[in-house]
């Protein structure tokens, strides 16, 4: 017949085999007839065992299914220690990676070995793609807002432009005017010389009109055989002088192609923005003298100065 | 200067003087037991002499008026939040202060959950089921407070004297 030692040992024996095969026994006590001593110590430290296991089983099931919220348990315990780190690592790997989420391709990791040197490669493809992508979206929105033939901006390209000029000039006691110059019969141009002969009177105007202008001056292919010219911080006499000096490049140019000497002429129209003005109107009232130019004769440069609203060209012409 | 009565705190960096000046041989560092040797014996005194809350009040508010000098002196002004933390961590630890990491940062609510791994204070202690870290509590408050210009609550919530590996710290806004 087993003694009361036997018993106990056959006790902690399969309490043992128990945690072994992944379950919590109920704690052992020690029953009163037998004495403290090593029985006693074994019994306790088998206690700890399972209180140990007892309460690190649940914590790393939550680790493993990744509930990083459950609470470790308090205390140091061997068991536990490496786990407790690992719950730690997994948190502020999360919290990075949610920066990186948000944007922040700054995050980094030095703290999970080989799992790190992927985090970081993957940020950094990450950052390098976000860098190609930028340039590329810079790329194409320079290219839909360029005439890819003369290199001006194209109409699309100004809004924002005018918008911004036009609140500078609300706030300034400076104006701007806004000139439109038109080639004269450049249908003729294109019926007599050819395509490619037009293509290359657009180029060479649109150099020459741009070489009237200042650094902070817009110049833009408005559509055609038209083009746009923004003078920034300009009134009307210095507007109208710079209109002419480029009228008169123009008229001077022997513009070559393909062994033949093409001259051309432009109208232009012009006005000065006003202060109850939007930026639209003072358009439309340089399209209304670029109309007049045309109309009286061309190669000229007709402006509207606002005193009596009426479209006027250089007296003496 | 340093003795005089106060109401205020009158705490200036200068009143740390010139290290390279004064250790021209023993240089700007220290062993960390010396640190902790003033630490424990100055906690031990204040317990001794006005208590236990009364000692956790003298290291959390000496360590806010510490986070916001430090904040003051060694951090970059006016940076977006994660570029804080980055040069935070990087100064903590290239002064042997710890590891700084962010758990959780909510920056609507601003409350975050921070752990320091490594650190000066506690790292190493004996496991004795406290969070002792209370310099560090105020510490922080004092930093993310000097950041963003308004109070808050910090509370260590695990503790490697508790028996977690680094220490954990809940920092919330003061109501």
């Amino acid at each position: 017949m087993p003694s009361a030692v036997d018993n106990q040992i056959a006790r902690i024996t399969e309490a043992i085999q128990s945690l072994m095969s992944g379950k919590v026994p109920e704690p052992i006590h020690l029953p009163p007839e037998l004495p403290e001593g090593e029985l006693g110590a074994l019994t306790r430290c088998a206690n700890r065992l399972i209180y140990e296991y007892g309460s690190v089983q649940p914590f790393l099931y939550a680790l493993s299914r990744g509930d990083l919220d459950y609470q470790a348990p308090r205390g140091r315990m061997a068991l536990v220690d490496c786990a407790k780190n690992l719950q730690a690592n997994l948190r502020h790997l999360t919290w990075k990676t949610q920066q990186v989420a948000k944007g922040d391709l700054s995050q980094r990791v030095d703290f999970m070995g080989e799992f790190s040197e992927s985090f970081n490669a993957m940020v950094e493809k990450l950052a390098s793609n976000r860098e190609e992508l930028l340039r590329k979206n810079q790329e194409l929105e320079t290219a839909s807002q360029t005439d890819s033939l003369t290199g001006l901006r194209n109409r699309r390209g100004i809004g924002e432009l005018l918008r911004r000029e036009t609140h500078r000039a609300e706030r300034s006691t400076r104006s701007f005017a806004i000139m439109i110059a038109d080639i004269d019969h450049f249908k003729r141009v294109n019926d007599t010389h050819g395509h490619d002969a037009g293509d290359a009177v657009l180029v060479e105007i649109a150099r020459i009109l741009q070489d009237h202008t200042r650094g902070g001056d817009l110049c833009v292919r408005w559509g055609g055989e038209e083009f746009l010219i923004l003078l920034v911080e300009m009134d009307l006499p210095q507007a109208v002088a710079v209109a002419e000096r480029a009228r008169l490049g123009v008229e001077s140019a022997r513009i070559m192609h393909n062994g033949q000497n093409i001259s051309v002429t432009v109208s232009i129209g012009l006005s000065i923005h006003r202060d109850e003005d939007d930026v639209a109107q003072c358009i439309k009232r340089s399209d209304v003298c670029l109309y007049r130019a045309k109309e009286t004769g061309r190669n000229q440069v007709c402006f509207q100065d606002g005193s009596d609203g009426s479209p006027r060209t250089i007296e003496g012409r | 200067m340093f003795k005089e009565e106060r109401e205020d705190t009158q705490f200036d960096w200068t009143m740390l003087g010139d290290v390279t000046q004064g250790r021209p041989h023993l240089g700007p560092t220290t062993d960390v037991a010396v640190y902790r040797l003033m630490q424990f014996t100055l906690r031990d005194t204040l317990i001794k002499e006005f208590g236990v809350a009364a000692a956790d009040r003298v290291f959390y508010q000496s360590g806010k008026t510490a986070g916001m000098h430090f904040y003051d002196k060694l951090i970059t002004k006016e940076s977006e939040f994660q570029a804080f933390i980055a040069e935070l961590q990087e100064v903590l630890k290239s002064m042997g202060v710890g590891i700084l990491r962010i758990e959780k940062a909510d920056l609507e609510k601003l409350t975050f959950t921070m752990t320091v791994a490594e650190d000066l204070d506690c790292s190493g202690l004996p496991v004795c089921d406290e969070e002792i870290c209370t310099y560090d509590e105020g510490f922080i408050a004092g930093l993310l407070g000097a950041y963003a210009k308004r109070e808050f609550l910090v509370k260590e919530v695990d503790c490697w004297c508790s028996g977690d590996r680094v220490c954990r710290f809940d920092v919330k806004p003061a109501t």
